[in-house]
């Protein structure tokens, strides 16, 4: 991680398209430099020094956790379907997934 | 009745010697709102309606002389970021604009099982991503000292409500500060509980091994209050531990300040702080002082790195915790993309705010191959080093008190187009989220322009219960928390 | 040119437990109406949290050890970032970096197949596609969305389709012996992606070609048609490109049962980056020495073992030992009958007689009403006294076969159905001796013959028979007329 690793707007596109987010042409004029300073302000972290230090990756110390196999209530179709904008005979809906 | 000067605690009183009804608290309450909330616009939903039907339902309890929950009598605001079914919860987002849950969060949950009322949703950055609520996907929610500023965030909304007396306390959320730096910047006491003290169920997901839910109040005594029905083991939620919650509000003046040592960190008191700040704040330790407190000076040397630290991982995990947002199941979503693809970057380029994808994007970058190790394994190791400067630190004092913000509050607008600024007003907060522990932020003072300013106790994990005596008996000899904005 | 097939199989078995991996909704989703079991954890709702389901996790940690994988000493969960509408969350758990269970090894046939590791994960909703008004659709159900998962990954040890349909066939009969899914592939609790791609050895030269999956078989001669096509398009594609294996030409190919064929799917590298990382809601999972003990214990004797236990103790053949064993009810009725005990210095001449009418009689039977071999319609106790009987020469093996399936289905001691049928055989030489006399007296003619051409016994023998209303012990009554017409 260092400056070198400079956002490229090519690279801000493939982000963009791995987080599914649309981008218009100011967002990307916008963007582009504040992402910019925010990693070249994450070199910071170049100075610590990390040999032998073990990633925390949750801070609390518990393990298994965990729950019994036994089935509890579900919500009904209906409930389930009641956030939803389009749903169809108990499905939700969404455009096509495959091309026929 | 004038209702504004009282705490939760006098309420209740009134409301149990029969002296009030919880439909006339309620009244109160939302008649305030109504009159007060325009000027300071805390709230994104105001909860008339069932206010009332929850009033009507205790005095008909009290009518047939039921058993009263704890809370009953007691006005309560929510984050909107806190799943209430039945209740639109946007997160301050337009992507979940409209959207009624059909379940609620456990602690929520939690309170109402306890006859608390609800006067309503308040206003945060969208997913509480932001220190100011000018993020927010509806509108900036202001100082209740003064308007021209922001209340500090994210859960500004739920600080100005507690500030501006609409309501006895406030659930928030803090992932990075955002309960204890809106206290300080609005003059209330709020706490971050311990990682995994309070459950996260049912709370839109910022960071998931950061988000600590918590409240906002006028004093410590409601904190404590709230905090023991909160607290405590929820089988939804993993991360929740198994630890016996303490009857707070019982020990408020177990912890004995005579030869209490009190850390105070050089990394919070040098830089960019504000004179102002930095004396009010040191005021403080010295009440401590001269209740028999010692102040010890110690180090916290990778303060510098907690940002950074903050400001990648956080991101790493925004990223996935906010990939649910495609509007199937639930949220907005766009007609007519040609397809699957175009369907969800339109859905979220058009209903994500820019806030929200400026961390989606850091964090998809910082996970994405080739970075992986560069940022967030980097950033997870420089966590531990972080964590172990508190364990350290705790071996040798009780506590440690430090600033919230290097600054009061600031003009609305004037870090809105820089970012990084924004982030790096976090400094004093993000640690002890990076670590874990509990931090109580209090009021202790104003500046010359009466703005408020506020600092913080933290503790290590899981003794809430000495912060809050310590900030009660710190009441008792201070009445910084007594005071009002004029509105 | 030489050609080797180097297959790799990823097989994903649906677990059997009540509840889902991560929420207690029903894990039932076959046949249920949409949306039914779903709650906020599987519907990926915002604020939602999982918590893992402990039966799943053992059961994976049980099929590890089965396969004879170790355990990690700490593992946990991964997100694994992607967007699909059947993924709730947009993002999978499963585990990357440590998998529950690591480096095994299964038999099949003479071969190893080594296996690299078990890993728990859950299942995606299900999409079903339609027009309507000429415009295309998706409908999804999120009933099957968190249902727990655990994908065995092999290494690249598989040589042939064949090789792949049995190391298939191995892991289903494993499963099914744990008892923790149907592993049934044409319903989907079991599935199959194959990896494939060829040692090309020519003119001294070795090649390697590009890596493919294979994706959406759903039946076993799937597999093994996909992978004989991909063997014989990779040898064509080779010969035509010379194209060899590197990091980035591995690629996606769906299976096309009608046609036969594999087609290309999508060009893996560049699209796919999935930014695993550490799944904060979940705490990391230890399970101490003792409880691995405990569900190393709790795995029953395994087919190999029977198998095994089958050829060295009863001296079955190779043949018989595995058609029992693979079926657990099948193998665990047949030794409530064999045990080590019965029958001491015969106990290998009941296990084969047993062994017979299973796969025999009572397979044939079970074939044709298509039920389950029923341990309430075997009694150990009547297939010893039928044992005996043949022994002693009353009932014919032909007669035990004929009646053992009456036996099954009336729940009557098989010798007392022979003696109703008239089967048992008279093999008491005073009775036959007299029989054999009449005969003889009544036959003058045939004694001659006899006489002249000892082959012609044929004829008394069965006078004999007739007159003892087919009871008698046919190799009786032949040495019996023998000794009294030899006239010793």
């Amino acid at each position: 991680m260092s400056a070198s690793n400079k956002i490229t707007p090519e690279e801000l596109d493939h982000i963009a398209k791995l987080a599914r987010i649309d981008l218009t042409d100011d967002e990307k004029k916008t963007y582009l430099p504040q992402l910019e300073s925010v990693l070249e302000y994450l070199d910071i972290l170049n100075k610590a020094d990390t040999t032998n230090i073990k990633p925390t990756f949750r801070v609390n110390e518990q393990k298994n956790v965990f729950h019994q196999d036994e089935v509890k209530e579900s919500f009904s179709q209906k409930d389930a379907l009641s956030t939803a904008t389009k749903t169809k005979d108990g499905y939700f809906e969404v455009v096509a997934t495959i091309k026929k | 009745m004038d209702l504004q000067n009282l705490s939760f605690k006098q309420t209740r009183h009134l409301l149990l010697d029969k002296q009030i009804t919880a439909v006339e608290i309620a009244n109160y309450f939302l008649a305030r709102t109504k009159e007060i909330d325009p000027k300071i616009k805390a709230f994104i939903t105001i909860t008339e309606k069932e206010i009332i039907d929850q009033a009507q339902r205790i005095d008909e309890k009290i009518k047939k002389g039921e058993k009263l929950g704890k809370l009953a009598g007691a006005v309560m605001a929510v984050k909107d970021i806190f799943l209430t079914k039945g209740i639109q919860t946007t997160s301050s987002s337009q992507v979940l604009n409209g959207y009624i849950p059909q379940y609620s969060s456990s602690i929520y949950q939690k309170l109402i099982d306890e006859d608390v009322m609800i006067i309503g949703k308040t206003n945060t950055d969208p997913f509480a991503f932001g220190a100011s609520t000018e993020n927010s996907g509806y509108f900036t929610t202001k100082n209740p000292w003064n308007i021209e500023m922001v209340p500090g965030g994210s859960s500004g909304g739920s600080a100005a409500a507690v500030a501006a007396d609409l309501c006895h306390f406030a659930l928030g959320t803090d992932t990075g500060g955002s309960i204890r730096q809106p206290s300080s910047l609005c003059g209330v006491s709020g706490i971050k509980t311990t990682y995994g003290r309070n459950s996260r169920y049912g709370i839109t997901a910022m960071a998931s091994s950061f988000d600590c839910p918590g409240v906002f109040a006028r004093d410590v005594e409601d904190i404590a209050l709230v905090t023991e029905i909160t607290a405590g083991l929820d089988p939804h939620d993993a991360t929740t531990c198994d630890i016996e919650v303490p009857k707070y509000t019982e020990n408020l003046k177990k912890i004995n300040i005579k030869g209490l040592k009190i850390g105070l960190p050089k990394e919070y008191f040098t830089g960019s702080i504000d004179p102002e700040v930095k004396e009010k704040v040191l005021n403080a330790a010295k009440e401590f002082e001269k209740q028999g407190a010692i102040l010890v000076d110690i180090s916290l040397p990778s303060t510098d790195l907690g940002i950074a630290v903050y400001y990648i991982l956080i991101p790493s995990e925004i990223s996935a915790n906010m990939a649910r947002y495609d509007g199937i199941r639930f949220g907005q979503s766009v007609d007519g993309a040609p397809d699957i693809v175009s369907y969800y970057m339109q859905t979220r380029g058009k209903y994500m705010e820019p806030e929200v994808k400026r961390r989606i994007l850091i964090g998809t970058y910082a996970l994405s191959s080739g970075y992986y190790d560069a940022y967030y394994t980097k950033a997870a190791k420089v966590r531990t080093l972080i964590k172990n400067e508190f364990v350290e630190a705790f071996k040798n004092v009780d506590v440690i008190l430090a600033p919230c913000s290097p600054t009061p509050a600031w003009k609305i607008g004037a870090k809105v187009n820089d970012p990084l600024q924004m982030y790096l007003a976090d400094v004093y907060t993000v640690c002890i989220n990076v670590a874990g522990v509990p931090g109580l932020a209090l009021p202790c003072g104003f500046n010359n322009q009466n703005l408020p300013i506020g600092f913080q106790l933290i503790g290590n994990f899981f003794e809430e219960e000495k912060l809050f005596s310590l900030g009660h008996q710190f009441q008792q000899f201070t009445d910084y928390h007594q005071k009002r904005p004029q509105l | 040119m030489k050609i080797t097939p180097i297959i790799g199989l990823e097989v994903h078995v649906e677990l059997k437990t009540k509840s889902k991996m991560f929420c207690n909704c029903s894990a039932e989703h076959f046949h249920v109406e949409p949306n039914t079991h779903t709650c906020p954890v599987c519907l990926g709702l915002p604020g939602a949290l999982p918590v893992p389901n402990i039966t799943a996790c053992e059961w994976c940690v049980k099929l590890g050890l089965a396969l004879g994988c170790t355990p990690n000493e700490t593992s946990f969960f991964e997100r694994k970032n992607y967007f699909y509408p059947d993924l709730a969350k947009g993002y999978q758990l499963t585990q990357y970096e440590k998998p529950f269970v690591i480096n095994g090894k299964v038999k099949v046939g003479d071969q190893e197949v080594r296996i690299n590791r078990a890993h728990m994960e859950e299942d995606t909703g299900k999409s079903v596609h339609i027009s309507e008004y000429g415009q295309d659709l998706t409908l999804i159900d999120y009933n099957r969305c968190g249902v727990p998962l655990v994908e065995i990954v092999s290494e690249p040890d598989i040589t042939s389709a064949t090789m792949a349909k049995d190391y298939l066939l191995k892991m289903q009969q494993i499963i099914r012996y744990l008892g923790i899914s149907d592993a049934d592939i044409e319903k989907g609790s079991m599935r199959c992606e194959p990896t494939v791609n060829l040692k090309i050895e020519d003119n001294g030269e070795v090649f390697y070609t590009p890596l493919a999956e294979i994706k959406n078989v759903a039946s076993l001669t799937g597999v093994q048609n996909a992978i004989e096509f991909e063997i014989k398009r990779q040898t064509e594609e080779f010969e035509k490109t010379r194209e060899v294996k590197n990091s980035k030409n591995k690629t996606t190919r769906g299976w096309n049962a009608e046609k036969a064929q594999t087609f290309l799917q999508r060009e893996k590298e560049g699209s796919a980056d999935y930014r695993y990382f550490p799944e904060p809601d979940i705490p990391h999972m230890e399970f101490t020495p003792a409880q691995i003990e405990e569900i190393r214990i709790s795995i029953p004797e395994l087919p190999d073992q029977k198998i095994e236990k089958y050829k060295s103790v009863y001296s079955l053949n190779d043949y018989d030992s595995s058609v029992i064993a693979t079926d657990q009810n099948f193998a665990d009725i047949y030794e409530t009958v064999v045990t080590p005990q019965n029958r001491n210095d015969k106990i290998k001449e009941f296990a084969k007689f047993v062994a017979n009418l299973f796969l025999g009689a009572i397979k044939t039977h079970l074939n044709e009403t298509g039920e389950e071999l029923n341990q309430s319609k075997i009694n150990p106790e009547y297939f010893l006294n039928l044992f005996d009987s043949v022994q002693k020469s009353e009932i014919s093996s032909s007669a035990a076969k004929q009646v053992i399936v009456e036996s099954y289905q009336t729940g009557t001691n098989p010798v007392e159905i022979a003696k109703d049928k008239g089967l048992i055989q008279v093999s008491d030489t005073g009775a036959l001796e007299k029989m054999a006399q009449e005969v003889i007296t009544a036959n003058p003619k045939a004694v001659e013959d006899y006489k002249k051409n000892p082959m012609s016994i044929g004829f008394l023998i069965g006078q004999l028979m007739r007159l003892s209303k087919g009871s008698a012990n046919p190799q009786m009554a032949k040495e019996i007329l023998e000794k009294i017409l030899n006239g010793n």
